[in-house]
């Protein structure tokens, strides 16, 4: 589904994209594991088309998207959340959840009926809220949520376009124990109807729901296999989940 | 349940009584040219429809700025356009209004196309120095035209000829911009929560989210622009036929900086915004004017006031006052502490 090959980029000559290549299909949580500044966020950034990068390419379903804007690569199925919350804090939650809805539905250029009464977007929007059980917020402005809260909203507007690659930066960054517990129920249930890249922190959710597991080092990649040899791997070990016992006994 | 019903009666209430007062206002607005006549006061017509005219070139810029974000400091631009539409043909023997339109429609179409596109690969500050650039290339463009008035402008001998009226005559002038002017503000109030216009905002507060969403944002924006521009060249076109007369002085950044000020005043971002700006701005200058010979000190001063309040705009400070005067009896019928 998502196919990325040799990609490389590097900000005035730091390196931060290494040759970089990796398949996602379809029913798979695909988890970038590695330490702060290793690239990861600017890897989804290249695949969204925020960031040019300066080698390789990138490809959905075969085609090749590396030049495409932003935009147009939604339309292709991508969708992505932010690690820091994104979102239009001036509208309510429908609003949001309701514009990331609209853009995948047809009527492109309806110019005086109101987006909250069209009836495609608002059944999709509303659909999405229940989903994730976030219909009691729907008519909050989003100034108005907690951090916790505006998470989900960024989930729930990836969600909302109906896409088939999700690009999850930190979803767990900055939640509690608990919503990150519900976070990780999500992903499963999520799980068979997209191919997912999940870049995280969190050890326990990545262990916890992770089919493979990639683990990035100054933009290469040093590690790419099934979450159970990644765990046991001695040199991923040493390199990165080095100290955390905790982690590894949770996991397995 | 029944607090619900209660209050959706209430609200259902609020509304009709919100739409009588205004098609009041409107119709009371529609008569001035009656009033007028009757007291004699043909300058006030005039005044009325300065204000209408300009509230519509407002109304347009609100459109791009209040809604899309993006400040437009060359917006006279399409106002000198739509008033050089208008004298041009007429100084060359043509005075067919229709004539007067397309031309006007197509010179602020096709340049508010090229100019949006080039300053829309912008945003903010660039933004904001690009319009302004080339309202200022314009200005000199018009000023060089030495067969066509040049510095000094150019008189229009007669008006815009529509059939057996023409807006010369001010009554049919008036009327009509502010017919121009209700169609537009009610465009923008519609516009505001349609696809269109929650593009447009969504694209204000986040351009990058709107573009990974799936929004061209570009192509609203461009779109947004031209629309403003067009409706601007029209109000340049009643603009000049108010004056029957056409300036380079029209293109020129102060006519610019005098439509943000209405829009800001009166609220960015509200439909209604761009009118109570308009209303304030030229009344508060037409009343200064005669009574200080500081009245720019003075005009500076208000909306200093207004901006230092922390409010957003007019609607905003009125909103607050509505809320405190709501209040007020309420708390008169608490028991004291
Ligand atoms: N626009 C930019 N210009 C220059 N350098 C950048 C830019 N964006 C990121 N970097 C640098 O590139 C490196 C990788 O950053 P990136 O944000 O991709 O890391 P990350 O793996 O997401 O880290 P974290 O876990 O902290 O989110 C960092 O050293 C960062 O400082
Ligand atoms: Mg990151």
């Amino acid at each position: 589904m998502l196919k990325i090959s040799h990609l490389s980029k590097k900000f005035a000559g730091l390196v931060v994209t290494d040759d970089l290549s990796l398949n996602i299909k379809v029913g798979e949580i695909y988890a970038v594991i590695g330490p702060n500044g290793a690239g990861k966020t600017t890897l989804v950034q290249q695949i969204s088309g925020v960031i040019r990068p300066d080698h390789g390419r990138i490809y959905i379903n075969d085609q090749d998207i590396t030049d495409l804007p932003s935009h147009r690569r939604a339309h292709l199925g991508l969708a992505r959340s932010y690690q820091v919350s994104s979102l239009l804090l001036d509208f309510t939650v429908m609003e949001n959840v309701i514009l990331a809805a609209a853009a995948h539905s047809p009527g492109g250029w309806r110019w005086f009926r109101p987006l909250l009464s069209e009836d495609a977007p608002r059944q999709a929007a509303a659909e999405c809220l229940s989903r994730l059980g976030l219909a009691a917020m729907q008519d909050r402005p989003l100034r108005a949520l907690g951090h916790g809260e505006r998470r989900q909203v960024e989930l729930a507007m990836a969600l909302a376009g109906v896409p088939r690659i999700l690009l999850l930066d930190e979803p767990a960054a900055g939640l509690s124990p608990t919503e990150t517990q519900q976070l990780a129920v999500w992903l499963r249930q999520l799980r068979p109807h997209y191919a997912i890249l999940l870049v995280e922190h969190d050890m326990d959710l990545v262990f916890g729901v992770a089919d493979r597991i990639a683990v990035m080092v100054q933009g290469r990649i040093i590690a790419d296999d099934s979450s159970s040899v990644i765990a046991s791997n001695p040199d991923v070990r040493a390199a990165y989940l080095g100290e955390d016992q905790n982690i590894k006994a949770g996991a397995l | 349940m029944s607090k619900i019903f209660y209050r959706s009666k209430n609200a259902a209430f609020a509304q009709t009584k919100l739409g009588a007062i205004l098609l009041l206002l409107i119709l009371l607005a529609a008569c001035l040219p009656l009033f007028t006549q009757w007291g004699d006061a043909p300058f006030v017509l005039r005044f009325a429809s300065r204000v209408v005219i300009l509230a519509l070139a407002a109304t347009a810029l609100n459109l791009i700025m209040g809604f899309g974000g993006l400040v437009s400091f060359g917006q006279a631009l399409f106002l000198g356009l739509g008033a050089y539409g208008v004298a041009i043909p007429s100084h060359l023997g043509f005075e067919n209004g229709f004539l007067h339109l397309a031309l006007v429609m197509l010179a602020s179409g096709v340049v508010g196309a090229m100019t949006g596109m080039i300053a829309l690969r912008t945003s903010g500050l660039g933004f904001i120095m690009i319009s302004l650039a080339f309202a200022e290339m314009f200005y000199y463009l018009f000023v060089g035209m030495k067969n066509f008035g040049g510095d000094d402008g150019l008189s229009i001998l007669a008006g815009s000829r529509f059939f057996a009226a023409t807006l010369a005559n001010q009554t049919f002038l008036y009327l009509m911009a502010l017919a121009i002017l209700l169609v537009a503000l009610l465009a923008c109030h519609l516009l505001k929560n349609a696809r269109f216009g929650m593009v447009l905002r969504g694209a204000a507060m986040n351009k990058m989210r709107m573009a990974s969403l799936g929004y061209d944002v570009r192509r609203y924006q461009i779109l947004a622009y031209v629309i403003a521009a067009m409706v601007t060249g029209i109000a340049g076109m009643l603009y000049a036929n108010l004056m029957l007369y056409a300036a380079p002085s029209y293109l020129a950044w102060p006519m610019s900086g005098n439509l943000i000020m209405m829009v800001v005043i009166g609220g960015l971002g509200t439909s209604i915004g761009p009118l109570l700006g308009a209303i304030l701005l030229l009344l508060g200058e037409e009343i200064l004017q005669r009574t200080t010979e500081h009245w720019m000190f003075w005009l500076g001063a208000m909306i200093l006031a207004l901006a230092l309040s922390g409010k957003t705009g007019l609607i905003d400070v009125m909103t607050a006052w509505r809320a405190i005067w709501q209040k007020a009896p309420l708390r008169l019928g608490q028991p004291g502490k």
